[in-house]
């Protein structure tokens, strides 16, 4: 709770922040979460997987939000990516049989660190090397071959195909399969936690400042701000305004857009390392993917 | 491929049938970010609801109705097994719908 | 034709050119072609009492208590607003929602036979406005309308 506040106080004052010498990541969740549970004693904690429907100040939107959820839109997406999950690759191979074997982890594992490779992998990422490792047709699966930063259908094609694969493991708790004892992947990690951290944009907003500090408000009476835990637990997910489901990366990169910062890239290492570190401090909680946002 | 969702649940005494179905229900005044063309009008006019063989809800929609249109209506004494069969038509005369069982999961 | 009909015609309205279609390429049926058309003039008109003549033949509707609008006081994203009305009125032949401030404002509408007096929509608003409901209950028409707030509007891209 001290560090945290002490974060955000010297986040208010000076320009970006240094962080520890040495991440300690078990204890820096401890703190993230228990900073949260201490504002907002009577949020139950697995209402923080519904993002800021979870704050009492925003049970009108909420009202709104449950009638979609009676029959969510997203559902249309899942189906299609439910049928793009069941065709077999040309080869025989399927997804399916990419789970069996290993190749594709539980959705509640992700993003993990892949000791072989030292990188962040997700959801995502191993969904498409399976595809890859069995030739898929590129042109069923148009994502193998696109540019996911420009190509807005294949990349929704890709949100769908993982939004049902997540669908499989909703309810699940978040536990991220990373390695701490890893030098390479504690880099990752402080490279993620850097990021939060930092300001950015011509609004010089850190996401701590809308996600920590102004959780919970509504942001010129149009835009409410939901806490950081409970962010991962519902992506792929589809936002109201864009009425199709989309990856997380895509939601990294509008953010960006929404305080003036050029975005990074889709699956590149800092949105990776970023998404490894808001995933590890949600861990615990239920995965609601895909769920409707705002 | 447009799909056409149907489910049905218990609502007050009677059978609530909700249908989503996949449309684009273009306004006809959305521009294309690239061609900075006007994207034609495309949706949904009319849609059926059936329940047994006996149509239930005949609705006229018009561009306003959100994409991915929604609609539920509902009927009483509508028994388990019950058959719903949903039909719609778009002003470029392109036709889709479903079936399905009441009370099935 | 009737004189409906003929202002259809003669406007070449979308529903009138979809019906020439059809027609042409013999994928009208007998029994399609007697089915209610597509109510074009309704939903071009441009205010409420225009479009329930077009629907109805008269604006003429009374204020009801036994019509509940189930609808957000503010709405999260106007391209997705939520609706649904229901009414203890007894013999319900149809619904309608419109939205006031939209260029046209007949959202869509509904004739029901054995069905309850119950319909739920998710539709488009540009702006905040009234939303009023019509329904069709005895051969009279009676009406309640709820505003609803909008800060993003739904019509655009």
């Amino acid at each position: 709770m001290k560090k945290i506040l002490t974060m955000l106080a010297v986040l208010g004052v000076a320009g970006s922040f240094a962080l520890p010498a040495h991440a300690d990541p078990q204890s820096d969740l401890k703190e993230f979460q228990g900073y949260f549970k201490k504002k907002y004693p009577a949020i139950k904690f697995d209402e923080y997987s519904n993002g800021f429907y979870a704050f009492p100040q925003f049970k009108e939107y909420r009202k709104s939000w449950d009638s979609y959820n009676e029959f969510p839109p997203y559902e249309l997406g899942v189906e299609k990516g439910k049928a793009l999950w069941n065709k077999k690759f040309a080869n025989g191979e399927s997804f399916a049989n990419c789970v069996k074997k290993g190749a594709i982890k539980p959705a509640y594992t992700y993003p993990r660190w892949d000791k072989a490779s030292k990188s962040v992998r997700t959801a995502e990422l191993d969904i498409m090397d399976c595809a890859k490792a069995n030739n898929a047709d590129s042109k069923e699966l148009s994502f193998l071959a696109a540019d996911l930063g420009k190509d807005q259908a294949a990349r929704v094609q890709l949100a769908e195909v993982t939004a049902h694969f997540y669908s499989m493991y909703k309810g699940k708790r978040v536990k991220p399969d990373v390695d701490f004892a890893d030098a390479d992947a504690l880099a990752a990690y402080e490279k993620g936690e850097k990021y939060w951290w930092t300001r950015r944009g011509q609004l010089n907003f850190a996401c701590a400042h809308c996600h920590v500090e102004m959780a919970g408000k509504d942001l010129g009476g149009n835009q409410p701000l939901s806490a950081a835990i409970g962010h991962t637990t519902a992506w792929p997910a589809q936002r109201l305004e864009w009425e199709r489901l989309e990856t997380i990366m895509m939601r990294y990169a509008t953010c960006n857009s929404q305080v003036r910062a050029k975005p990074e890239k889709h699956y590149g290492p800092e949105f990776l390392s970023l998404q490894l570190y808001e995933t590890y401090m949600s861990s615990g909680l239920p995965l609601t993917a895909p769920a409707m946002r705002n | 491929m447009n799909l056409t969702k149907i489910k049905t649940r218990p609502k007050d005494g009677a059978t609530e049938i909700l249908v989503l179905v996949n449309h684009p229900m273009e306004t006809g005044q959305r521009v294309d970010a690239k061609t900075k063309a006007k994207i034609p009008a495309h949706w949904i006019q009319k849609l059926t609801i059936e329940l047994d063989g006996k149509v239930v809800a005949d609705v006229d929609m018009g561009v306003a109705v959100s994409k991915d249109p929604l609609l539920a209506v509902a009927v009483k004494g509508a028994k388990n097994g019950g058959k719903v069969k949903v039909s719609w038509s778009d002003n470029k005369g392109e036709k889709g719908g479903a079936d399905a069982t009441v009370g099935a999961a | 034709m009737n004189s409906m009909n003929r202002r259809t015609f003669l406007k070449g309205t979308v529903a009138g050119s979809v019906l020439a279609v059809a027609a042409s390429a013999g994928l009208l049926t007998p029994t399609r072609v007697l089915a209610a058309a597509w109510p074009a003039a309704a939903f071009d008109a441009k205010t409420i009492d225009d479009s329930l003549k077009g629907l109805y033949g008269t604006s003429a509707a009374a204020d009801s208590k036994a019509i509940t609008i189930k609808a957000p006081i503010q709405a999260e994203n106007g391209a997705v607003v939520p609706i649904a009305i229901s009414t203890t009125l007894p013999g319900v032949e149809s619904i309608a929602i419109f939205v006031q401030a939209n260029e046209r404002p007949l959202i869509a509408s509904v004739a029901l036979s054995g069905a309850e007096g119950y319909f739920s929509a998710r539709m488009k608003m540009g702006k905040t406005s009234d939303v009023k409901v019509v329904v069709k209950s005895g051969g009279k028409l009676h009406t309640a309308s709820q505003q609803i707030k909008v800060t993003v509007g739904g019509c655009g891209g």
